[in-house]
């Protein structure tokens, strides 16, 4: 028999409501932008390969891409919202988390590691004072760990946002760029 | 098909071309271990487990992905092989938390099987302090399933039948590289209908279903081969249990007519049979109370009951089983009952008898894929068999036969809906040919119906397949049970209440009201006298499901505190009142195939099953002993034992 505390447990997973903005903000976010997702449907014989597109548009706008924003695209393909969900978290560069302002990815695949991203790695999480995945608390600056970034000669690779590239990174080289962007603000 | 010669170690073995190597393998007895193939799932070729050594190609190759071809020399002993084998292990031990001592799938579990086979025997990684295993956090998916991600070994099993077989989709991967992670939407709760296919295919502990955990390690386990009483599919279930508790429900690919399908209902509602409310004892009304009584003061009630009543009726449940129906009929038909049922089912079967001169379904599960277009004709399919949503599915995607809706759209094949068809003579009369409608025998309207038949008595291509709503409602025409009238039965003396029943209070025109039932509920706090009934899994009998294919199920848990099945208290009645019936479970099996030959028409296995021959692997404890029946329970027990081999004919897993 199914026991009360199975029942227990099943409900606190049951409440966990996943981050992000109410169906009906991101409805109106989305409304508003329906133009561009009729430009990118346009451009398929069938929605569903239109996903990766109509999420990068969106993200662009709204910084990063909230469960919420996965369900209402997923059902507007006729796709099943995990299905999107599992697109959405395959490639680094869409950001399923609430993400900072800038976003720091260093590399941590094998040529990388090899020269010593391990230790850039620590040296940002001490200088941001967050631990890799995190935001600062400002909201200003998201720490990643990534997978190869095809850079491998001049390892270890950092990239921020979705332009720039640092080469030969040093843990001192790391704490030069956080204090430069700080500065940006 | 044509077939091809392989050779693997040595063996040569015949098999069908297209045969993947692992499949030609594991009929010379041989085991190639391997995580993400399956028998029901496309291969993907994912976990490199399965490496084997072929003439003439480069390196190692997946068995589970490579086609068999005529003189192909295989080899998978060699040491190249055994070693690929233990890397691949060793990689997965890496971050498996060795928990198997405290881990439900201890005794299942393929990588236990598989390293204790074939090794690492001392796992070589060397984790570095402090990084040992992941350590993530076990998920409550659902009150039924639960995810250890720190035990998945990564096979995407549970994605592919939750796609493939399912078509559901609520599991996909996240991620990639080292963060790919089993998930469901954002991680929360499963939104799907807790089949539980994907426990079920799991190679380890990381899905598992949360009833029945640690209660009892696998190898305790008694297997038993059941026949699910949920709806009238009549899918066959293997039931895991110790002394006479049960404690999984598990799937058998090579058994039944549900290839391994089981909808929620049946893998989880098993524990229904250990509910509170449970009668165990007869009950009688005495000074307007229902008081536990003897069976013998019962029985005698009973007779009493009977005999001072002068119109009697019957009103029989479609979930009993044939030769319970047959005994309930017999004992109405000596006291000239009038014979009821809560199904339609009986009255839809009787007007096509008396149309087309046939009875029941004319195809079965197994022919859907033989149709192009297949019409849903107001059938909610996955509220009546969820089932048969998944062999309509199957059909669909096999030889791309197109669904249609007749009124209310089933909400879960949605998707795979082709378009509507509105059922009247022009349309049918231009019906696409090899079409199949499938009707719910509840809700069909008389003016389709006959539309529909008279469609399918003129073209030998359509088919049609009344969906029953009950496990064994399909017998009910056979008997002759009609749909009770809602309002007008007139006064009666005394009604006979047959089975679980959703009535729920006893009609006012009814002066007595004897029931058989397992539970306490509405119905039997307004009855006189009440037998105590043994539900599903506690008797044997024939069940005829929806296609019309009448199966076998065997006992496999002892029947609770002194419930006796629907055949015995009926046999007993009928003792008491002095009339002649069979007594033993095989004369009346002999008299209902004497009766009707029509219910065992279509007798298992029908077609092209590949079903090997299987044996219950465990046969029943004696059970507890009551004093003071007609039939002494061990007695019958030991008679029912004889009987086995006669009902071999219609086991699926004989
Ligand atoms: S999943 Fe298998 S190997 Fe892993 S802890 Fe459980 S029994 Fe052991
Ligand atoms: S329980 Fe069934 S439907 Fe739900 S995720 Fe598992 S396989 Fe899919
Ligand atoms: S959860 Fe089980 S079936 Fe799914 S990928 Fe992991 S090990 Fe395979
Ligand atoms: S390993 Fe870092 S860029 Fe390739
Ligand atoms: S079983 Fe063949 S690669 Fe996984």
């Amino acid at each position: 028999m199914i026991d009360s505390k199975n029942y227990a447990e099943a409900r606190i997973c049951l409440q966990k409501v996943p981050e992000g903005p109410a169906e009906l903000e991101m409805q109106k976010f989305i409304n508003k932008r329906e133009e561009k997702i009729v430009t990118i449907l346009k451009m398929y014989p069938e929605p569903r390969p239109a996903l990766i597109p109509i999420l990068f548009e969106l993200q662009r706008d709204y910084g990063w891409i909230p469960p919420m924003m996965v369900k209402i695209v997923a059902e507007r393909l006729r796709i099943e919202p995990s299905e999107a969900y599992g697109v959405a978290t395959f490639y680094s560069l869409m950001k399923t988390k609430r993400a900072g302002k800038y976003v720091i990815m260093i590399c941590g695949t094998l040529s990388c590691e090899l020269k010593g991203s391990a230790e850039v790695i620590k040296a940002a999480e001490t200088a941001l004072d967050i631990k890799v995945g995190e935001t600062t608390k400002d909201g200003k600056i998201t720490l990643k760990r990534v997978e190869c970034l095809g850079y491998c000669d001049k390892a270890p690779v950092v990239q921020i946002d979705n332009s720039s590239y640092c080469e030969k990174v040093t843990p001192e080289d790391i704490v030069k760029i956080i204090k430069r962007l700080r500065n940006e603000f | 098909m044509s077939l091809v010669r392989v050779k693997i170690d040595d063996e040569e073995i015949e098999v069908p071309e297209g045969t993947l190597v692992i499949t030609a393998a594991e009929k010379l007895g041989k085991s190639i271990p391997h995580f993400c193939y399956h028998e029901r799932l496309t291969p993907v070729a994912a976990c490199r487990l399965c490496l084997v050594e072929i003439e003439g190609m480069p390196g190692l190759q997946p068995s589970c992905a490579t086609k068999v071809k005529d003189g192909m020399i295989v080899r998978t002993n060699t040491k190249n092989v055994l070693d690929s084998h233990k890397s691949v292990l060793d990689l997965v031990l890496e971050t498996h938390p060795l928990d198997c001592p405290k881990c439900e799938a201890t005794g299942r579990c393929k990588l236990e099987d598989f390293t204790y086979e074939f090794g690492p025997h001392r796992v070589s990684y060397y984790r570095p302090p402090g990084i040992s295993a992941y350590d993530y956090e076990e998920l409550s998916w659902s009150p039924v399933l639960k995810f250890d991600p720190n035990k998945c070994v990564e096979c995407s099993r549970c994605i592919r039948v939750c796609d493939e077989v399912q078509d559901c989709r609520a599991l996909v991967a996240s991620s990639r590289g080292h963060n790919w992670r089993i998930t469901t939407f954002t991680g929360g709760p499963l939104h799907c209908d807790f089949c539980g296919a994907c426990a079920s295919v799991c190679p380890t502990g990381a899905i598992e279903q949360q009833p029945g955990k640690f209660w009892k390690k696998d190898w305790e386990l008694e297997k038993h081969f059941v026949i699910c009483s949920h709806c009238g599919h009549g899918c066959t279930l293997l039931l895991r249990g110790w002394e006479g508790r049960i404690a999984r429900i598990e799937d058998d690919f090579k058994v039944g007519i549900n290839r391994a399908n089981i909808c929620s209902r049946g893998r989880f509602g098993f524990d229904i049979i250990s509910h509170s409310s449970r009668l165990s004892k007869p009950l009688l009304r005495s000074d307007g109370k229902l008081v536990e009584v003897t069976w013998e003061k019962a029985l005698f009630a009973a007779m009493e009951m009977i005999t001072a009543s002068h119109s009697v009726i019957g009103l029989a449940s479609g979930m009993l089983s044939v030769e319970e129906l047959f005994l309930f009929s017999k004992l109405l038909a000596s006291r000239n009952g009038k014979k009821f049922s809560e199904s339609r089912d009986g009255d839809v079967i009787e007007f096509e008898k008396k149309r087309l001169g046939r009875y029941g379904s004319t195809h079965g599960f197994d022919q859907l894929d033989s149709f192009e277009s297949i019409v849903l004709v107001d059938i909610p399919v996955e509220e009546l068999d969820e089932v048969l949503r998944i062999d309509l599915i199957s059909a669909a995607k096999k030889s791309g036969a197109k669904l249609f809706t007749a009124g209310r759209a089933s909400f879960r094949l949605k998707k795979r809906i082709a378009g509507l068809f509105k059922i009247n003579s022009q349309t049918l009369a231009s019906a696409p040919a090899k079409t199949l409608f499938v009707v719910d025998t509840e809700r069909i309207e008389e003016k389709e119906l006959s539309a529909i038949l008279e469609k399918v008595s003129s073209d030998p291509f359509t088919g049609i397949l009344f969906v029953a709503a009950q496990s064994n409602s399909r017998a009910l025409s056979s008997f002759g049970f009609r749909v009770l009238p809602s309002d007008e039965i007139s006064e009666v003396d005394l009604m006979i209440a047959a089975g679980p029943l959703q009535m729920t209070e006893r009609p006012t025109s009814v002066k007595r009201l004897i029931a058989s039932a397992s539970f306490r509920n509405e119905l039997v706090e307004s009855a006189d006298l009440v037998f105590p009934a043994a539900l599903p899994f506690e008797k044997s009998g024939t069940y005829v499901n929806s296609e019309g294919r009448a199966q076998y199920s065997d006992i496999a848990v002892p029947m609770a505190g002194e419930s006796w099945p629907d055949a015995v208290i009926w046999i007993s009645v009928m003792k008491e009142l002095g009339e002649a019936t069979p007594s033993t479970p095989r004369e009346i099996l002999d008299e209902v195939r004497n009766n009707h030959p029509e219910l065992f028409e279509r007798n298992y296995p029908v077609k092209s099953s590949e079903a090997e021959p299987k044996l219950p692997s465990t046969r029943l404890a004696p059970p507890k002993r009551h004093r003071g029946l007609l039939l002494d329970k061990s007695e019958w027990l030991r008679k029912l034992q004889e009987h086995l081999d006669f009902s071999k004919e219609f086991s699926p897993w004989f």
